[in-house]
């Protein structure tokens, strides 16, 4: 049935091996990779880490032929070869599953698959294709409704059938693009396990992070790269998360500065800047996701809820930013209810960062036309927009860049450093730090306890349980449809993974 | 050899002016080819032709109602809201100018009130009915497309049902057109260097420009209509109001169509005539007007001027060579053809390899 599959140039199990030799990229002015070489071998897990903006994407986009080198080579078990197009890289064996899934929401998930005929021949059929994928998706675990539309689906389950669709091809190298940023633990083990197997037959894995203790536990090569340059390429076992720190930031020496430990306060003698009371939230398709949700956060303090994905964190976010109507309860906002302010007054007094940031975003505009998005701060001045992105951190040429040319984790910053710089009364932050590298979320969390100091409210509605742990003065987990208190004083994080599991 | 294709990173201005003159000359050459082997126009003719249509008179008289239209495009396109209805809106604006004219004011108006009143009262006119759609969308959501199209057919309608009807004129001998308006209500052309021009309408389009090209590249609502179109999400996290942007767009949209309108009636027709000789599809032509400037309104002049002596070309052509309007539709069609092929340019780049 699958006599074509040789048509894409496979390999089967004799072990590849990946040579970059002084690749080159430059955008305009941007100089991205410079003089980057790699070996990637067979039957490894090459791990390419570095910190945001340094050039880790680019490098993936090169070899699955999304972009185009200026200078270097790409060889193939010892045979150069010239990759120019995605297709070119598919028939090298080299398929990417990139960091945000491109599929297409009105479709359903055969249907999307079915973009893997193209690369056999013409007398494959569409169902020999989706059968196929059912077998692959048995084998690897990466268990999917084919009929499902994908707009009904997780993202982590997206993530499956961008997978399953790279699978298909059956690829001799696959490249991860921060594959786990937005996983929950589980699927996360689900994933490492999965990427296990195909290192076990031989494939080439490359995964792009930024999470050390990531790269430390599944990689057996860590390449780290800096300001789009190669700093060390090494086997894991010479490499330690101190070491790693070093070689990632440029300031890697000094990283205990940033790293602050934050001392839990009690404002509860203090005014009320959000009142939540006993809301249900409702989801996309009209259910009810959380039951009766009462929370409280006072002038000058950080309160976290933690939840895993898809169970009403994101949706609890954008209830109290106004931008979804309630079906129980109120929202009070420094004395108003939601229900009966504009958006606009919404807008300029409470700052929101989305779970998908690329929705507050124009990316076909300048980085300082972004960054004037909301009325209030349509008029700051230039200084103090880069005062604001030197202190993010942000990695941008100057205000005048297109946004669309950032990078990932630089994104994630800039909507950061606008709604901080919009000094709201409260901040409402969904993962804040979910893309971003291990200086930067130190950066940001000091940034937020900085800014609660000085008497603001952030409610940060995070993922990530040692985010809320860390910077936190009282947490709430999100388990059975409603949101729970947790002590924060009293062994938190194991009552909060009995609680999330 | 092999084509080569990839994303430009910057969108050069220079390239917009580049690809919108060689739009224009592929068309006229493409043109030449087809009236030569169709019809037989000796090629010498066709460049006279265009010749005669870059500097007759006459362009400029269709200058006029394109550029207004075509500006009054360019916001909400920014927008992304596509109204299609310029060419109803025109006609509303020529409909309230002429009533006004012949059944409201005594027939002594003083020009000096009687002029700018009725040219207000003919913006007002295009921007209700283009608000009729504005406001289906606003409210709720209804495709602007269909609504500004429909409402196109039911001015047309309308406009023939008076001048057939209660309006046909007393003393147009039977003729489906309304009496002729008061002679001190018309706007004359006045001549400079030789050159008749309509000064008062060729003001108020590069007011209108100017104030356009303010509002769209200085002012906080031009960032907002540009915010809209590119990323509605985006404009509704950051309390852009999507009403307020969709409302006023579509008004100005509708009331520079109006004005259109005025013009045509208070320096062109004098009366009321049947819709389809008022307005010969300048609502229609001004869409591309306003792509072809890539919804900048300074340069919608210029397209506007473009297409304009497309248009005269076209009726040169006829006279020369006996031609039917097909001509013209000819020029416009190959021109918007063109204009949207040639626009892939402008994002790509394209380098060939031997
Ligand atoms: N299309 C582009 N045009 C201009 N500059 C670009 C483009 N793509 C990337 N860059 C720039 O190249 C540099 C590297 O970007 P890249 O996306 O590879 O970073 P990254 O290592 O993946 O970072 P992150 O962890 O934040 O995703 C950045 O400075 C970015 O702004
Ligand atoms: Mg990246």
């Amino acid at each position: 049935m699958f006599r074509n599959r040789e048509v894409i140039g496979l390999v089967g199990s004799t072990p590849t091996q990946l040579f970059i030799n002084g690749l080159s990229k430059r955008f305009g002015p941007i100089h991205a990779l410079k003089n980057v070489s790699i070996e990637f071998r067979g039957g490894e897990i090459h791990i390419i880490l570095g910190e945001n903006g340094a050039g880790k994407t680019t490098l993936a986009k090169i070899l699955s032929g999304i972009y185009r080198l200026d200078e270097g080579e790409i060889t193939i078990n010892g045979t150069p070869v010239k990759i120019r197009n995605t297709k070119d890289a598919l028939r090298n064996g080299i398929a990417i599953v990139s960091q945000y899934p491109k599929l297409i929401e009105e479709m359903t998930v055969a249907e999307n698959l079915l973009i893997a005929l193209d690369y056999y021949g013409p007398l494959t059929t569409p169902r020999s294709v989706i059968e196929r994928a059912v077998e692959l998706a048995d084998k690897y675990g990466l268990h999917i409704d084919m009929d499902k539309y994908i707009y009904s689906l997780s993202f982590s389950e997206r993530q499956r059938v961008e997978i399953l669709k790279a699978l298909l091809l059956n690829p001799s190298v696959l490249i991860l693009d921060e594959p786990t940023t937005l996983l929950t633990p589980n699927e996360k083990r689900g994933l490492y396990r999965f990427i296990e197997m195909l290192k076990q037959e031989g494939k080439i894995v490359i995964v792009i992070t930024h999470k050390i203790d990531e790269a430390l536990e599944i990689g057996d090569r860590i390449t780290i790269l800096r300001d789009g340059k190669v700093i060390v390429s090494l086997p894991k076992e010479k490499l330690t998360k101190d070491m790693i720190i070093k070689y990632m930031f440029s300031d890697g020496a000094e990283e205990n500065k940033y790293n602050q430990i934050f001392i839990r306060r009690d404002a509860s003698n203090r005014n009320a800047v959000l009142v939540v009371e006993g809301v249900d939230v409702i989801d996309d398709y009209g259910y009810i996701i959380l039951k009766n949700v009462n929370l409280k956060v006072f002038e000058g303090e950080i309160v976290g809820v933690a939840g895993i994905a898809g169970t009403g964190l994101k949706e609890l976010g954008e209830s109290i930013y106004g931008l979804r109507k309630i079906a129980r309860g109120q929202i009070v906002i420094n004395g108003r209810s939601v229900s009966y302010m504009k958006r606009e007054e919404i807008a300029n007094n409470v700052g929101f960062i989305p779970d998908n940031i690329v929705k507050t975003l124009v990316l076909e505009l300048e980085v300082e036309k972004n960054f004037r998005l909301k009325k209030s701060l349509w008029s700051i001045t230039l200084d103090a927009m880069e005062r604001y992105i030197n202190k993010f951190r942000i990695k941008a040429e100057s205000p005048n860049q297109n946004t669309g040319t950032l990078s990932g984790g630089n994104l994630q910053k800039l909507v950061v450093s606008r709604e901080v710089a919009l000094k709201p009364k409260l901040l409402i932050a969904t993962n804040p730090t979910k893309a971003l590298d291990h200086i930067s979320i130190n950066v940001i969390h000091g940034i937020f306890r900085e800014y609660a100091s000085n008497g603001g409210a952030v409610l940060i509605l995070s993922e990530d349980i040692d985010e809320v742990l860390r910077i936190s003065d009282r947490i709430y987990v999100i388990s059975n449809n409603t949101i729970k208190p947790v002590d924060s004083n009293k062994d938190a994080r194991k009552l909060m993974m009995e609680l999330l599991t | 050899m092999k084509l080569v294709v990839r994303r430009r990173f910057y969108k050069h201005t220079y390239l917009k002016i580049v690809l919108t003159v060689a739009a224009i000359g592929l068309t006229l050459l493409i043109s030449m080819v087809i009236l030569y082997l169709a019809s037989n126009i000796p090629p010498e003719d066709f460049i006279y032709a265009v010749y005669m249509g870059l500097i007759d008179p006459s362009t400029l008289r269709y200058l006029i109602p394109l550029t207004l239209c075509g500006l009054g495009l360019t916001l909400p396109y920014k927008a992304g809201i596509w109204n299609i209805g310029s060419e109803g809106q025109l006609l509303s604006g020529a409909i309230i100018a002429t009533y006004i004219a012949l059944y409201i004011y005594p027939t002594d108006i003083n020009p000096i009130i009687g002029i700018p009143l009725l040219l207000i009262a003919s913006f007002m006119a295009g921007a209700a009915t283009a608000l009729v759609a504005g406001f289906l969308k606003a409210r709720y959501n209804l495709n602007e497309i269909l609504s500004t199209l429909m409402l196109n057919y039911i001015i047309i309608g309308l406009g023939n049902y008076l001048v057939y009807g209660p309006w046909r004129g007393a003393t147009q001998y039977g003729y489906p057109r309304t009496d002729i308006i008061p002679s001190q209500l018309w706007i004359t052309n006045i001549e400079i260097l030789g050159i008749r021009i309509n000064m008062t309408l060729i003001i108020i389009i590069l007011a209108s420009a100017l104030a356009l090209n303010y509002i769209i590249k200085h002012t906080r609502f031009g960032y907002d209509i540009t915010v809209y179109g590119l990323n509605r999400d985006a404009a509704i996290y950051s309390g852009i109001s999507p009403e307020k942007v969709i409302i006023l767009t579509m008004l100005i949209s509708g009331g520079l169509a109006g004005l259109a309108g005025a013009g045509e009636v208070l320096a062109i027709h004098r009366q009321l005539i049947r819709v389809q000789d008022v307005s010969a599809g300048y609502g229609y032509m001004a869409i591309l007007v306003a792509w072809l400037s890539r919804m900048d309104p300074m340069a919608t002049i210029l397209s506007g001027y473009l297409v304009a002596a497309l248009i005269s070309t076209g009726y040169t052509l006829q006279i020369l060579a006996g031609l039917t309007i097909g001509a013209v539709n000819l020029f416009i069609g190959g021109l918007l053809v063109l204009a949207t092929a040639l626009d892939f340019l402008l994002e790509y780049e394209v380098e060939i390899r031997w």
